[in-house]
This record gives C-alpha cells, sequence and structure tokens, in this order.
C-alpha cells in the first residue's frame, strides 16, 4: 500500500492554494500521479511514458486532443522531469513550512480571541470557528488591510443566514461532529485531537487548541512512540488519503479528509513506516516500496535506451507461434500451446513492450525480473477486476477492500447526513467558487441530493 | 455489503492492483473537493470501488429541468484506458437513451479518453439532456417527438419518471 499519498489538494489549506493547480499541471491526466519518465507526444502533450505507451496501444492517439499519434513519435521531456524532481525535492517543506506558518497564523488569532473573550461586547468565536475565507485572507500579505477588510465583510454578510453558531460539542464522535455543522456551510479545520495522523492516542488538550496540537504533534511524533502499540492488522486505511488509522479514529479521519480537513504531510503508517517517512519522494511504485535497491539498476544511457528499445510489432501480422517465441525469449510464461489464444498472447506482448520501453526512460529502472513479476500482476488485476469477483485468492483486492471498509462506511455515511442535513436547509449554493473556501462549502452542501442510494 | 472476517493484512502491494483504484480514489478526492453543480457521484459498496451511484441534475431550459435521474457506472480492470459502462438507473425518456438506461454517447465509445473521467462523463451527459443527436437515436419516438410535439413530449417524459417513483 502506498502510505504516501500526496495530493493537489494538501494545498488548498495553505496560505498559497494556488500551488494546487501548480502541483496538478505536474501530474500526469491518465493515472494522476506525478510524471514518471514524462513523454511529450507530438501534439506537444504530456504523459508518463508508461501511461501514454497504454494509451496509444489501446488507440493511437493523444488522450488529450485526439490528435493521431505514435510511439516512436515520443520525446523525453526533460524540463518537465526536472520540474517534478525538483518539486518534488522541495514538496514535503514547503507543505510543512506554509502549514506551519498557518498554525502560527490561527494561534495568534486564538490567542487574540481569547484575550477578547473578556471583553463583553467580543463576538464568542474560536480560531476554528472562522470560516475559509477568512483563513484565506488573513493568510494575504498583510500590508493589504483595506481590502482584507472589505472582502471580508462581503463574506459575512453573504454566509450571514448560515453563520449560526453551532452548538459546541465536547464530545468528539463523529456523527455529532457532522450535526453540529448541519446548520452550517462552514467547513472549518477541527481536526479531532484523536486523529492525529501518526500518533494513535488521543491527545487530552483542551478543544480550543485541537487544531494545534494535532499538527504540532505530528511534528514532534518522530521522537515520541505511540504510547499503545497497534498492530497493522488492526489499521485501516483511509479511501482518501490512504493513512491508516485504527477503528476508533478511522471515521472521525475520514469526515475530516472528506472536508478537506486533513493535515496536509500523509504520514507512512507503521507498515511500511521506515521507507518514505521524510524523504523527498524518489516515485517508485507502491510494489517496490519494501523492496531493496537490488530491484532497481543505473539509469539507461541514450545509446541503450535506442539499442533495447521493443518495436510494436502488429497484431494481424505477428504469427502466433512469433508471439510465443518472443515471450519465451524474454523469459515471459505462456501457457502450452492451444490453452492461450493469440489474443491474449498478444495483449501479453503489448504490455510487456510498453513496461520495458517505459523502463527503459525511468531514472530508477527496475531489473527485468522485477518487470515480469509486475506484467503476471497486471494480468491478474484485469481478469480479476474485469468480472468484479474476487477470483484470485493471492489477489489482494478483497483485502483491500475489508481494510477500506470503515472508511468507505464513514465515507458514505457522511454523504448521507449531507444529504439529509441538505433536505432540511433547502437549496443553496455556495456563494464563491474558485476559492478553497468556495470548492469546500460546496462541498459541504453536496450538490446534488440523491447522492447516496441505498 | 458483505461482511468479512478475514484478518489477512494487505500484502505489499501490487502497483497494478491498484492502478484503477488508486485513479479512482483520486477522482473522489477531486470529487469531494470541488463538485460540478448539479452531478454527483459516489462509489456504491465500500468493498467495491468499481462500482459507482452517479446523478445529474436536468439543465434548466430542458424537457428535464429539475429532475434528478440516477446513472450507474461500472469500471473495467483497465479503466481509464477503456470507458466505464454507464446506464441510466431512473426510468428515461431521451432519444439517445434506450428503455433499459443504455446511453449513446460517443465519448463512452469510441470518442473516449483516458485523460476523461467521471466529472467530465457526468457533463457531458448533462449537454446530452439538452441537446441530442436525433440523427442516430436508440429511442426513436423520444428522437419523433423532441421536435414535433413537445407536449406529447413532455407526457411521456412524466410518465417515465413517475415509474421511478
Ligand atoms: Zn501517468
Ligand atoms: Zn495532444
Ligand atoms: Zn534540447
Amino acid at each position: 500500500m502506498d502510505a504516501d499519498f500526496p495530493d493537489p489538494t494538501d494545498w488548498i489549506q495553505t496560505p498559497v492554494p494556488g500551488l494546487q493547480a501548480l502541483e496538478t499541471s505536474l501530474r500526469c491526466q491518465v493515472c494522476k500521479e506525478l510524471f514518471t519518465a514524462p513523454k511529450v507526444t507530438s501534439c506537444g502533450h504530456t504523459f508518463c511514458s508508461l501511461c501514454i505507451r497504454r494509451c496509444l496501444s489501446a488507440s493511437s492517439k493523444c488522450p488529450t486532443c485526439m490528435k493521431p499519434d505514435e510511439e516512436p513519435r515520443l520525446r523525453d521531456n526533460i524540463v518537465v522531469s526536472e520540474l517534478v524532481s525538483s518539486f518534488n525535492t522541495i514538496r514535503k517543506s514547503l507543505l510543512d513550512t506554509l502549514v506551519a506558518k498557518e498554525e502560527a497564523r490561527k494561534q495568534a488569532e486564538e490567542e487574540a480571541e481569547r484575550d477578547s473573550r473578556t471583553r463583553p461586547k467580543a463576538e464568542k468565536r474560536s480560531s476554528y470557528d472562522l470560516d475559509d475565507d477568512e483563513v484565506m485572507e488573513d493568510a494575504e500579505p498583510v500590508h493589504r488591510p483595506q481590502a482584507k477588510k472589505r472582502r471580508r465583510q462581503d463574506t459575512t454578510t453573504l454566509r450571514k443566514p448560515q453563520e449560526t453558531e453551532p452548538p459546541r460539542r465536547s464530545t468528539r464522535t463523529s456523527s455529532q461532529r457532522t450535526n453540529s455543522r448541519a446548520g452550517s456551510s462552514q467547513v472549518i479545520a477541527i481536526p479531532d485531537s484523536d486523529d492525529d495522523d501518526d500518533d494513535f492516542q488521543p491527545i487530552e488538550e483542551s478543544s480550543e487548541s485541537e487544531f494545534q496540537s494535532s499538527s504540532r504533534a505530528k511534528r514532534k511524533s518522530a521522537s515520541r512512540a505511540p504510547d499503545t502499540p497497534t498492530k497493522d492488522s488492526d489499521l485501516f486505511a483511509c479511501p482518501l488519503c490512504n493513512r491508516r488509522k485504527d477503528q476508533s479514529t478511522i471515521n472521525p479521519h475520514v469526515n475530516r479528509c472528506i472536508e478537506g480537513n486533513r493535515s496536509p504531510s500523509p504520514t507512512p503508517g507503521p507498515a511500511n513506516g521506515a521507507s518514505s517517512a521524510g524523504t523527498p519522494l524518489r516515485r517508485q511504485p507502491a510494489t517496490f516500496s519494501n523492496l531493496s535497491r537490488s530491484q532497481h539498476r543505473a539509469p539507461y544511457t541514450v545509446e541503450e535506451r535506442e539499442k533495447l528499445r521493443l518495436p510494436k510489432g502488429n497484431a494481424s501480422l505477428a504469427k502466433e507461434a512469433d508471439i510465443r517465441k518472443k515471450l519465451r525469449d524474454h523469459g515471459i510464461r505462456c501457457d502450452v500451446k492451444g490453452k492461450e489464444t493469440k489474443q491474449i498472447l498478444w495483449t501479453r506482448l503489448q504490455e510487456w513492450t510498453n513496461l520495458w520501453n517505459a523502463n527503459l526512460d525511468s531514472d530508477n529502472p527496475k531489473l527485468k525480473h522485477v518487470l515480469i513479476k509486475e506484467l503476471e500482476a497486471y494480468e491478474r488485476s484485469q481478469a480479476t477486476q474485469k468480472h468484479s469477483v474476487v477470483q484470485d485468492k493471492d489477489f489482494e483486492r478483497e483485502a483491500w477492500s475489508n481494510t477500506h471498509k470503515p472508511g468507505f462506511d464513514a465515507l458514505i455515511a457522511n454523504a448521507r447526513n449531507t444529504v439529509s442535513r441538505k433536505k432540511e436547509n433547502g437549496t443553496e449554493t455556495s456563494e464563491t467558487s474558485d476559492s478553497a473556501a468556495g470548492a469546500k462549502a460546496e462541498l459541504n452542501g453536496m450538490d446534488s441530493p440523491e447522492v447516496v442510494e441505498v | 455489503m458483505s461482511v468479512s472476517t478475514s484478518t489477512v493484512a494487505p500484502a505489499a502491494g501490487s502497483s497494478n492492483t491498484t492502478n484503477v483504484t488508486k485513479r479512482l480514489q483520486k477522482e473522489l478526492m477531486q470529487l469531494m473537493m470541488s463538485p460540478s453543480p448539479g452531478t454527483s457521484a459516489f462509489p456504491d459498496d465500500p468493498c467495491n470501488l468499481l462500482k459507482w451511484t452517479a446523478t445529474i441534475v436536468g439543465p434548466d431550459d430542458t424537457y428535464f429541468a429539475g429532475k434528478t435521474f440516477k446513472l450507474s457506472f461500472t469500471f473495467p480492470g483497465d479503466y481509464p484506458l477503456q470507458p466505464p459502462t454507464v446506464l441510466f438507473t431512473t426510468p428515461m425518456f431521451h432519444p439517445n437513451v434506450d428503455m433499459a438506461g443504455r446511453i449513446c454517447l460517443d465519448i463512452l465509445k469510441d470518442k473516449w479518453s483516458a485523460v476523461y473521467n467521471i466529472q467530465s462523463i457526468l457533463l457531458s451527459l448533462q449537454s446530452l439532456l439538452g441537446e441530442p443527436n436525433n440523427k442516430s437515436p436508440l429511442n426513436g419516438q423520444a428522437a419523433q417527438l423532441w421536435d414535433e410535439d413537445p407536449k406529447e413530449y413532455k407526457r411521456l417524459l412524466e410518465k417515465r419518471h413517475q415509474e421511478a417513483e
């Protein structure tokens, strides 16, 4: 399981939400991951080497603009490759820095609010009752007080009808939290103290400092062992961010994830903790995150790549015997004659060619036997998922589903809550669009009432 | 929803196993963070990310204004290389939708692209509601009435839609 699950939406919560767009453009539109060995098509669109090869195998067109293209015309996109790599190097520290900045700001605000509480006229709102417009605005440079003030007034007026203060809860069950927000479209960072991302021990602190404590604890956590050891098998991965949670914390966590308030840097679960913590992501497929360096080799040189590149061939011209021979020459399994059709063998050879050629482009190429395993796993997943039934005991989908079940239950429950809330409140559309606040207001009011049918 | 007592921890993980599911997780995240108005989509069953239920609301100034239509999405193992199978599960009366809810829409067939996603399908379907392709109808009666007899079209649509309740 890929414990590290960075997503462009991580930036929404920071003072520079525009980084979401930057990161989105560094991601492949086919797999939605950061580019791996980016290739540019003759029409100028960029995809991962493997993604575009698979697309061109399926139909010889650019997936973005539909212009005809073919593999030999693909070129390395060197600049994008460098951009992804430097972005990866700074991503974590940039995110941490921005989050810390945001926390400091919130803390300052909270202190100010605490002071103001002694004054009778002061509005009784704590930092996390602020709606997101305010969060965003306060993140703006301080030398724009005028604009800031005006915008704040605008949003206050706009939001007036929903701004009734939800009752303060001291309990933290997810349903209560959801209900307590029922009358409000404000989505606020109220992380659960028990949702501390790598700490399974609820932190007993006053609710006022929940947000701060959650994120601060995160940074401390490296030096702080969990008080209660939690077995990996007791953990469930959040369907949104893949963080692993125990049973009691998964639901609140998923709620928070849905509302976009998860703390930004994903942290590895205990299962593969050592592999990715703190290191800039050198992108490796999840499969190999636990494997040693002996699975990889040095990058291919340009000459090697040209020499080793496999031709695509032509399905109708290829003879079945030749396909078998090619597969066998590469050390790839093919069943006794007659058992597998030419179509199956051809598809296998195509996928092998794609894997092989994309691997030549990789900065961190895998060894051949690793690629062969990957080919087999790919075929297995295709076969199984085609029928949407678990057929293969070795196949992890069932385990995956079991692991994710609590998360999805929570997700669905949450959606249902949102729906009934929406029905009670009548229709409301979000006022702002483009901002994080807008996105989340919409999120909270989930546009269509019939979202979940059970 | 089946409840399994299996305690098998997920294996180290096959990147291929999660190709589809990872992409669908990302889409779910995207849909949660910035949904498009009048659409929604959600996985049906916690045990199967390959089946979703979606809804679209009929656009204003169309026969379908204000009505909500449910759809089922089934994703193949090689999604997004291949399109999902999309069906209207709410009874529909539209030139390009047959009585079984099957849809004739190019982007769900030969014009599919791996960069499309659930959201783009829902938006295309929304616009299909207002602008049918009457040249190759799946429902000939609907295609004929669309231009010739709006009143009768509306009546039959209402009748179909009531079957939903
Ligand atoms: Zn890709
Ligand atoms: Zn293109
Ligand atoms: Zn050059």
